[in-house]
């Protein structure tokens, strides 16, 4: 069957009928053609698809020059160029798919692009799933049951309500001059007392005598001339009077015994814990036997 | 006979020891912890005139769960020295494993 190849126009025998180039030559620069592309040294068909050289410039400032050879391409990027060389004898390297007509090309990108997206598609739906599954996989596990000190969680419980807490920090912006100083002697005191009671809680036997001594202090403390003054909306002096009162109870059970175990209960020790830190920061800190408990005179420290 | 568990040198180096000291008054809620999530412990001594024990605690950091409960764990004596504080004398609750503790 006689037809005339569509890009050099020559004559030839097609065996069928939808053929329209008489080599793969003619149909390699055919698709060139469609693509705008000329190689070097080939015979011009349109002179307006000739491309002899390929100026990109890049948004910045460099420029890329490409120009084509038959055996190499020198490519200028800023001031460097590259050469690329070609092989003729590696095939494999620049050999060319034998293309089929136009559409029939059309159609296998258009396959071709579908199966990439299907195959996007399904790896995306498997990452997916994935996903899902190890979430599950956490969600399955039991989760950490977060476990609370009972002991600290009364401490801060008594931060939370804050009983007296900014009125100790400034007795003397809170109170009058006199009763401040009545404050901070007390407070010198009571932190004293509050933290030996901790301590004493501490441990699995104290003395007797460890016990009387410090009751005694205490009975000095709220007995004394500088106590009774004190204002009335002062936080801690119930509680002062609360712990004596617990005390004397305790050593008039125990006076008997040398060792004894003294164990006071967690809200008491919270309570005792939240004074002392917040005396802490603002009472010195003096030692039980150095301390004066007697009060001839009002001590103002 | 239950099969081999074979791990990786970084599986290995993840398996951990802490030695802690824990006061009385925190002893109940650390033992809910180590017996809540079966976390491998070794009580090594008690220190019978501060009231407190001396644990040595087996922790598997591949763990969520393990690793959770020594942050539950470090966390409760961490608050618990704050408040404490130079009350405890020298006592440090959480130690190293060479750390020698002599007074039992």
């Amino acid at each position: 069957m006689e037809s005339t190849c569509l890009y050099c126009e020559g004559h030839f025998t097609a065996i069928r009928s939808s053929k329209k180039y008489c080599s793969d030559n003619c149909k390699q620069m055919a698709y060139f053609k469609r693509n705008g592309l000329v190689l070097s040294g080939t015979i011009e068909v349109e002179s307006s698809i000739v491309v002899p050289e390929v100026t990109v410039k890049p948004s910045i400032t460099n420029e890329i020059i490409v120009k084509y050879d038959k055996e190499k391409d020198t490519v200028k990027y800023a001031n460097e160029e590259l050469t690329v060389k070609y092989n003729k004898d590696k095939k494999s390297e620049f050999e060319f798919l034998p293309l089929s007509n136009s559409e029939e090309e059309e159609e296998s990108e258009s396959n071709e692009f579908k199966e990439a997206e299907k195959e996007v598609q399904k790896t995306e739906l498997n990452k997916s799933r994935v996903k899902i599954e190890e979430e599950k996989k956490v969600e399955d596990e039991p989760r950490y049951k977060w476990i609370n000190s009972k002991l600290i969680s009364l401490i801060e419980k008594n931060y939370e309500q804050n009983s007296g807490g900014i009125k100790i920090k400034e007795p003397f912006e809170y109170w009058e001059y006199e009763k401040a100083k009545c404050i901070v002697w007390v407070n010198i005191r009571f932190r004293c007392l509050a933290e030996s009671l901790i301590k004493l809680s501490n441990y699995s036997r104290i003395d007797c005598h460890t016990l009387l001594c410090i009751t005694d202090a205490f009975k000095r403390l709220v007995t004394s001339a500088t106590f009774n003054k004190l204002p009335s909306d002062y936080p801690f002096k119930e509680f002062i009077i609360e712990l004596f009162i617990g005390l004397n109870k305790v050593l008039s059970d125990k006076v008997h015994l040398n060792l004894l175990a003294f164990k006071i209960t967690k809200e008491r020790k919270a309570q005792l814990i939240f004074i002392r830190h917040q005396l802490m920061l603002h009472t010195p800190e003096i030692k039980f036997t150095e301390i004066d408990f007697i009060e001839e005179k009002v001590h103002y420290d | 006979m239950k099969p081999p568990i074979y791990k990786t040198k970084e599986m290995e180096s993840k398996l951990i020891i802490k030695r802690y000291k824990i006061p009385e008054d925190l002893l109940m809620d650390i033992l809910r912890i180590l017996f809540g999530n079966n976390i491998k412990h070794k009580i090594i001594g008690i220190q019978q005139v501060q009231n407190s024990v001396l644990l040595n605690v087996n922790f598997d950091l591949n763990s969520i769960k393990n690793r959770e409960a020594k942050e539950n764990m470090e966390g409760i004596l961490a608050d618990y020295s704050e408040y404490m504080k130079g009350l405890l004398g020298d006592t440090v609750l959480m130690l190293d494993e060479d750390d020698d503790e002599t007074e039992y």
